[in-house]
């Protein structure tokens, strides 16, 4: 019996090496699979996230070291031609009818205020330790849109990507739980019941013409932003058009199925022990709570000044849906108005500050690369 | 925190956040232009359009049409379904709605 060979075999075994950062990061990753099977919170991302996570941590596997499976599946779709952001951005827009806003444009001063909570932030992180590049990275978060955090961080602070990413998305799946105290203390009972009028009918032409003036006017301003929402209005397009039916199902569906999985499984790979265990992560999860909640009180504040001028109120709480966790802010809206009365229908009004927080938090992301890269 | 560069952090906030409000102000001055244009051109054009496309037929074309046609056909096509009552003239025999009605009345 050769005792060297039995030893090298021994060594050569994953188990030998596990330290106790490899279990507690194994602990999340379980927690995720767990909180995305009993609690449905966002599955599409944290069943993958969470077995990215697990596989990462396993010791000598390598996967994410040069050449490995997950540094390839990293490397190529997020550090170094970054497409997956902008490929989900082309499903979203698939996805997204943006007719509440056209009817009402206003609202997009709405989707505007609510990136309060990202410059906010911003300063948060800076007073905490954070250089420029990584409190932009986590002054997104505010923007409570997942694909814009990882385009701006993985461009910026690449190595804070598991951790805004998870702050971004956990949060986004929280919102029903963030939102209504803030919308209830920042607003009174006769705010809360102000009934809006119904939102006149979008035709089809303005619909497509939106798509292309958009894209137009975003990109010409903060042409930093273009990859994100070219493909946002692209997506957009090929929905209104209606001759293109194969695309915008292949967008809507297939295409972004598949750019999550492997955008799930990268953020994961990114987290391994000895980088997701430091203060720092703490922080993230801490200031993206922050950017949130001024996010909500920026819309909210803005629709009040709004109403000071306008004929015709707005219901504040619309304001709040300018974060762009598309649709559930504007749900949580509908359902905290409906609280107060249960005739009160405004979720087509939030609609417009849902959506267009979209577009205000990838013209942030893009002016900060603007100024920072 | 000691080497953080004060004052190119408050350019970004400043230039940043209303640089966000400055685009989408933009936008949204965009929008209402083109929906504009598009509504007046949709009124103006489309109205004609349709008005040469979707000929609304005149109470005599349908009586003649429905006459020409119940020649060929036999008695129960001509059943109204109730969801035509409110609408005779369209539906093409107001005789014959009338006169089913007082049929139902008297059973």
């Amino acid at each position: 019996m050769d005792a060297s060979l039995f030893n090298e075999v021994i060594s050569g075994m994953g188990f030998i090496h596990v330290t106790y950062g490899h279990v507690i990061m194994w602990g999340i990753g379980l927690t995720f699979i767990l909180l995305a099977i009993l609690k449905n919170y966002e599955p599409l991302l944290l069943v993958p996230i969470g077995f990215g996570m697990i596989i990462v941590n396993i010791p000598l596997t390598e996967m994410m070291k040069e050449n490995g499976l997950l540094w390839v599946f990293y490397h190529f779709a997020i550090d170094k031609w970054d497409i997956l952001p902008p490929l989900i951005f082309l499903g979203i827009g698939a996805l997204t009818d943006f007719s509440p806003m056209i009817a009402a444009p206003k609202t997009l001063l709405l989707g505007a205020a609510a990136q309060l909570g990202v410059y906010v932030t911003f300063f948060g992180s800076i007073l905490l330790g954070f250089n420029l590049n990584e409190a932009a990275s986590i002054g997104i978060i505010g923007g409570a849109d997942g694909p814009t955090t990882i385009f701006l961080t993985s461009k910026l602070a690449p190595h804070l990507l598991g951790a805004t990413t998870v702050a971004a998305y956990s949060y986004m799946a929280m919102v029903p739980i963030i939102q209504p105290p803030i919308m209830r203390l920042m607003t009174t009972r006769e705010e809360r019941l102000i009934k809006m009028r119904t939102l006149r009918r979008v035709s089809r032409v303005e619909r497509v013409g939106f798509a292309l003036v958009a894209t137009l006017i975003i990109c010409f301003l903060v042409p930093a932003a273009a990859p994100l929402v070219s493909m946002l209005f692209l997506g957009n397009l090929f929905r209104e058009c209606g001759v293109v039916e194969r695309l915008t199902k292949t967008a809507q569906n297939e295409l972004i199925n598949i750019v999550t999985i492997f955008l799930g499984i990268c953020i994961g790979a990114t987290m391994p022990a000895e980088v997701f265990l430091r203060p720092q992560s703490l922080y993230i999860f801490f200031l993206g709570l922050v950017a949130f909640s001024f996010s909500t009180v920026g819309g909210i504040i803005l629709a009040k000044f709004m109403n000071l001028f306008l004929k015709e109120k707005i219901n504040p709480l619309i304001g709040a849906a300018g974060v762009s966790a598309v649709p559930m802010a504007a749900r949580v809206a509908q359902i905290v108005a409906r609280g107060e009365n249960k005739h009160n229908y405004i979720l087509m009004h939030a609609m417009g500050p849902n959506v267009a927080g979209v577009i205000g938090t990838a013209a942030a992301a893009g002016l900060f690369l603007s100024m920072l890269k | 925190m000691q080497g953080t560069n004060w004052g190119q952090a408050f350019q970004v906030f400043l230039y940043g956040f209303s640089g966000v409000f400055f685009c989408l102000l933009i936008l949204l001055m965009g929008i209402k232009i083109f929906s504009k244009i598009s509504i007046w051109a949709q009124e103006t054009f489309g109205k004609k359009k349709a008005e040469e496309e979707v000929k609304i037929p005149t109470e005599y074309e349908v009586m003649k049409a429905t006459i020409s046609v119940e020649d060929k056909l036999p008695e129960y096509v001509f059943m109204i379904p109730d969801s035509f009552v409110e609408y005779p003239m369209i539906a093409g025999d107001k005789n014959l709605v009338d006169k089913k009605e007082k049929e139902e009345e008297t059973d």
